[in-house]
């Protein structure tokens, strides 16, 4: 009982305000804390979670795309790849109306990635207890490497990418004494079809679904998480009028990952929580692959009314791209910390964290090959960038407002015109997402 | 027992109020120099200084810079950790790591590229294609800047009364692209002392930099010479500075530098000597230095092979200084800084000044360029404000643009810029 009250403490202190942009605004990565997004990895979560509404009202930014997953990953040569298309968009083959906007620079002026999600545990006694969540229009891991492989625009113009629509989660499952376990399914789709002049009918169709599931499993004062997933994009583009890039018309392409991470409670400065992580994940989208092992080990400590954590994560990583006949591989180290803390008044928050990747890669163009040092941006406008912050508006400890700042907010007079001119743009907020426990 | 107690206070009364506020932008809004009081960012310089501050994080939100056409973007982000460690035998053990902080090493290797120091023949334009006829050398041969910035040190204190400290850095960079090979690095260490006796105190530390450039690059036209470049250099640093205390506020800081620097075929030497005054203040701290420095340096004539050209401008001034020409000058340099907490326990004001008179002589092969008095680019003034929790252990300390207070309220500072750096620090 002890034991369990131990546990209850230690989770219930590290999922306060645990939203995206708490995340973002506080070291960019949760790979050595514990928040509600990982819920969406190891859906085992929610049985030490609780009950909770949570959302994003989502996401602006003037300068740069939203959708950047795994930024490093080709961006100098971009320019320099042959068959790279420039045209903005995809028309429809009769009327000419735009079908599909692919457009490379996709500025989000107004709030993009909106979504909301649900989770509830019943208990049916002490020991068992069942729990389930759903969550909609939510941008999976999966679904935004598909975006980023679209709007590379790698592919010859013609090619029909469709923006994914019904965005959904599902999750089961089930808590056993010490022990969490639950599945969960994501589900994302297209289906375009168009009245061809033969009465025929042509156009692309898409589906992107992914399995996964998890466990977590007490051990005295430590928690062992192991979790993993598969993932297909089932592709298919029929019929006259459209012709495919990949000279195919059907495709089916899988995806895995697998992951661990043990919570170790330990004694040290007051009760320093130490927490190994490793992960794998392949992801494979068309012609495009990716494959990333990573580990490492972090660290959290609860500071007087906050938070603080810290880690450092090794990665490795390998990428093909047959159309624009690329291959990528790199490695390095990922170092990141995040901070929370009441400042002034308890229901303000003030959060600020960094992220700093250092490493290698080695890029094949056709025949050029170029070997380089690489790491993430200081000042890009993208949420991969070297720092950010924000604040939570917590009140009474259940209905919680997360906001991600424009990291120039704070420099520029907020009645001036000058914080246009900055990397992240006019915004003085990029992110907005709440919880509230049930 | 009472000797031991008050030689505790006395470290407290020492330290406590070096600890108030200590970041980078409390540095520069209160009179750009750490020469003579105390502060987080010297352990860049004497990792021995670390153990005194205790478990801290710190780090900044970056600089902002207009980089033309309206567009601002901040850069010298970085962000550090301390964290120190009791043992039961009385040692205490620290360590820290520092990512992203610019090294000195770079700041003056940047500054080389960004004045065009070294500006060569572009070989009919190709060198750089529309770069003019005179190019900057490090502009043409695209080096990649320096990246990680990562300096790790720690420190072990037998007792209160003594600090070592060791500090390794690295910075650099390397890209290949076929036969063409570029790598920059700066490898560096240093190694501190901190002693205190009788509330006094003396810090001494080395500083050792070795900078290393490769670049080699084909251009497979006879009319262009390829570029083949590989250079290294060796930089020291020297520190020494006591603080003795007069009485329980007031404390004065003799000090001595001596930097060697050596890089791209520049040579340079400093001498310094200087005295300052600390005087705690009730919620604040006031201090006011000078500090004598004899200056050497010496340009290269060639870099790369290639000749340096003087720039077409005239006014040494404002423009880079033509190849081969040396420098002797007298600099002395007069700084104070004041910080107070004002109306509420969270709220602080700072304001410093820094200015360097400079008797500077230069030439080449006995012909005199220039004689007289000198005043380079230094910011004179500025002012900051901290906001904080009361007992002070989280602070952002902001640096505030100087046109700020002279423009409209509702739309002032340049281009409406309130605050051109912010950095913060959490004591855990």
């Amino acid at each position: 009982m002890v034991t369990q009250l131990i546990l209850l403490a230690l989770f219930m202190a590290l999922s306060v305000n645990a939203t995206e942009s708490r995340i973002e605004s506080m070291g960019k990565r949760d790979i050595f804390f514990r928040d509600d997004m990982s819920i969406f990895r190891n859906p085992a979560g929610i049985g030490v979670l609780g009950n909770f509404v949570t959302g994003s009202l989502g996401f602006v930014s003037d300068s740069k795309e939203l959708v950047l997953n795994n930024p490093r990953l080709v961006t100098s040569v971009d320019t320099s790849i042959s068959c790279s298309t420039t045209t903005g968009g995809i028309f429809h083959p009769s009327t000419s109306q735009l079908v599909f906007d692919t457009s490379y620079q996709v500025k989000t002026g107004t709030p993009t990635n909106q979504w909301f999600g649900v989770v509830y545990n019943y208990e049916l006694n002490p020991n068992f207890a069942l729990f389930g969540g759903a969550a909609f229009n939510r941008e999976d891991d999966l679904l935004l490497f598909y975006n980023a492989q679209k709007n590379r625009r790698l592919y010859k113009t013609g090619t029909v990418f469709p923006d994914l629509k019904g965005k959904s989660d599902f999750i089961l499952g089930a808590h056993f004494g010490k022990i969490n376990a639950a599945a969960a399914y994501y589900h994302a789709s297209q289906e375009a079809k168009y009245q061809g002049t033969n009465d025929s009918t042509f156009g692309p169709s898409i589906s992107l679904n992914r399995f996964n599931g998890g466990t977590e499993i007490g051990l005295g004062s430590h928690s062992l998480e192991i979790f993993g997933g598969i993932g297909q994009i089932i592709y298919s583009n029929t019929g006259e009028g459209f012709e495919s890039a990949l000279d195919i018309k059907e495709k089916t392409d899988n995806s895995l990952y697998l992951g661990s991470r043990l919570f170790f409670q330990t004694k040290i400065g007051g009760g320093i929580v130490f927490v190994p992580a490793v992960n794998y994940a392949k992801k494979a989208v068309f012609d495009s692959s990716i494959t990333i092992i990573s580990g490492g080990i972090g660290g959290s400590y609860r500071l007087e009314n906050g938070f603080f954590w810290c880690g450092m994560e090794w990665e490795n990583y390998s990428a093909e791209n047959d159309s624009a006949d690329i291959k990528e591989s790199g490695q390095g180290m990922h170092f990141n910390f995040g901070i929370e803390k009441s400042l002034i008044w308890k229901w303000l928050i003030v959060r600020v964290g960094g992220h700093r990747y250092f490493g290698t890669r080695e890029i094949e163009v056709g025949n050029i090959k170029t070997e380089e040092w690489v790491q993430n941006s200081e000042d890009s406008g993208l949420s991969d960038d070297l720092l950010g912050f924000g604040i939570g508006l917590n009140y009474q400890n259940r209905l919680r407002f997360d906001i991600t700042f424009n990291e120039a907010t704070p420099y520029f007079n907020p009645f001036g015109k000058g914080l246009e001119g900055s990397s992240n743009g006019g915004h003085m907020l990029l992110r907005i997402s709440s919880t509230f426990s049930l | 027992m009472i000797m031991k107690m008050s030689k505790t206070i006395l470290f407290a009364a020492l330290f406590i109020p070096g600890l108030l506020f200590a970041t980078q932008a409390r540095v520069e809004s209160m009179g750009n120099n750490t020469d003579f009081i105390k502060d987080e960012t010297s352990a860049s310089l004497n990792p021995a200084t670390a153990p005194a501050f205790g478990n801290m994080l710190s780090g900044s939100l970056g600089q902002i810079k207009e980089t033309g056409n309206g567009q601002w973007t901040r850069d010298e982000q970085w962000f550090a950790g301390v964290l120190s460690y009791p043992l039961p035998s009385g040692l205490r053990l620290t360590g820290g790591v520092t990512l992203n902080k610019t090294f000195e090493i770079e700041k003056l290797y940047n500054s080389f590229k960004d004045n065009n120091t070294f500006l060569v023949y572009n070989y009919g334009d190709k060198l750089i294609p529309g770069g003019g006829d005179r190019v900057d050398y490090l502009d043409a041969i695209e080096m990649p800047e320096p990246f990680a910035d990562i300096y790790a040190f720690g420190c072990v204190s037998p007792n209160e009364d003594l600090d070592f400290g060791l500090g390794v850095r690295y910075a650099g960079n390397k890209k290949t692209v076929e036969e063409d090979n570029a790598e920059i690095s700066i490898v560096g260490g240093n190694l501190g002392i901190v002693y205190r006796f009788f509330g006094h105190s003396i810090e001494g530390s080395i500083n050792f930099d070795r900078f290393s450039l490769d670049r080699t690059k084909v251009f497979n036209d006879t009319n262009v010479k390829d570029i083949n470049i590989s250079e290294q250099g060796n930089n020291f640093d020297v520190h020494l500075r006591s603080f003795i205390s007069l009485s329980s506020k007031n404390t004065v800081v003799p000090i001595m530098i001596l930097n060697s620097r050596h890089l791209l075929g520049f040579n340079t030497t400093d001498l310094g000597l200087g005295f300052g005054f600390n005087r705690e203040l009730h919620k604040g701290l006031i201090w006011a230095g000078a500090k004598y420095v004899y200056h050497k340096s010496a340009y290269p004539d060639r870099i790369g092979g290639l000749q340096i050209y003087p720039s077409d401008a005239s006014d040494v001034n404002s423009t880079p200084l033509p190849g081969g020409v040396e420098e002797i000058s007298h600099k002395m340099v007069y700084s104070f800084g004041v910080e107070k907490k004002m109306l509420w326990d969270w709220f602080a004001i700072r304001v410093g000044g820094n200015k360097v008179y400079e008797y500077l002589r230069v030439s080449k092969d006995d012909f005199i360029y220039q004689k007289g008095l000198y005043e380079r680019d230094v910011d004179a003034v500025a002012w900051g404000i901290t906001l904080g929790t009361p007992d002070d252990r989280l602070k952002f300390d902001v640096t505030v643009s100087e046109a700020f207070p002279y423009s409209s309220f509702l739309s002032g500072g340049e281009d409406g810029v309130l605050v051109s750096r912010i950095s913060a620090a959490l004591k855990f």
